[in-house]
């Protein structure tokens, strides 16, 4: 394969990937309701069961409760309440969690049947990033040890190793 | 998501303890194996240019968790191999890269879910979205985790060490 026709492979499946992508974003893939739906038309969900992924604005230890922003838009929250003693105290505003349970009150609560934290706070997501930046510079330096760039385009082996 | 130093260090183990099976599967296609496996991770782009950016900008809805799956695995891994020059390096780039962004998805499986189930109907994508239980063995931000990955590396690193000196003395 030539260098032209390599290039046109390249950007040929580059398409595929934005296509990949797109189908993605259109495609309905959960069982329960988006909150894009939800906000659509929030009374015609209450009772109904959801899986959210949302970001922690505040936390209420007495009753036992955080109110929550799911989705794009910031002002779309839901207060979700029966959330579990070591939860709320694990939780700052800005951790990222799961709650899955029941809608209530036209969409504005969700009746939690079980909440995992995936970020408690900022030290999580530091941590995460940091890692997450040392692997890529290992896996960088592992394939550059063994790998160079050719000038002509495209990577060939290091001789010597 | 697991962080990117478990997925590296669990698909070096992987592909180190593949290569005593594998004869060609040396140091270097090692390392193309351990780019492989984050692969899938260039889903955040996001953090770079987010979707809602994308959508406004196209008018088409875009989301870049398309690539994490199986079919941006398929398709991140052939752009990967397009970057070799020879055909048989293509050949082995891309099951090397093919292989390691595979042993992301299946790592990634196992996390922690609010309604007890596996986010396959993201990975696999675009197969159906089919859910079974998750284990839930942990969440990213688990330290553990990396803590387990690089000790089971260590141990993989350690113990081709000695087959390799082993050989060598084989070969006296």
């Amino acid at each position: 394969m030539n260098r032209i026709s390599r290039l046109a492979a390249v950007c040929l499946l580059l398409s595929a990937a934005i296509g990949l992508c797109v189908v993605y974003a259109g495609a309905d893939r959960w069982a329960s309701p988006d909150v894009e739906a939800i906000a659509a038309d929030p009374g015609a969900y209450d009772g109904q069961q959801v899986f959210l992924f949302g970001r922690v604005v505040t936390v209420d230890a007495a009753s036992q409760s955080v109110e929550i922003v799911a989705g794009e838009d910031p002002e779309r929250r839901f207060t979700v309440e029966s959330v579990p003693e070591p939860t709320i105290d694990a939780v700052d505003p800005g951790a990222a969690v799961q709650v899955d349970g029941a809608l209530a009150e036209e969409s504005t609560v969700v009746r939690a049947d079980a909440v995992v934290v995936d970020y408690r706070n900022g030290a999580d997501f530091r941590y995460v990033y940091a890692a997450s930046l040392l692997g890529g510079l290992l896996a960088a330096a592992g394939f550059l040890w063994y790998w160079r760039v050719d000038p002509r385009g495209g990577f060939v082996p290091r001789g010597d190793r | 998501m697991a962080e990117w130093v478990s997925h590296v260090c669990l698909a070096y183990a992987l592909f180190t303890v593949a290569g005593w099976a594998v004869d060609w599967l040396d140091g270097r296609w090692i390392a193309v194996g351990v780019v492989g496996s984050i692969l899938p991770d260039l889903d955040r782009l996001d953090l770079v240019v987010s979707d809602e950016f994308i959508t406004a900008a196209t008018g088409v809805p875009f989301e870049w968790a398309g690539i994490n799956s199986i079919g941006g695995a398929v398709v991140l891994s052939a752009i990967g191999a397009l970057l070799f020059t020879r055909p048989s390096h293509q050949r082995r780039g891309f099951l090397l890269l093919f292989a390691g962004a595979c042993s992301h998805l299946v790592v990634d499986l196992p996390q922690r879910y609010a309604d007890g189930l596996m986010l396959t109907n993201k990975y696999l994508f675009p197969l159906p979205p089919w859910r079974p239980p998750t284990p839930g063995w942990y969440v990213s931000a688990d330290r553990w985790v990396a803590v387990v990955a690089v000790a089971v590396a260590l141990v993989v690193f350690l113990v081709d060490r000695y087959r390799s000196s082993a050989a060598t003395v084989g070969d006296q």
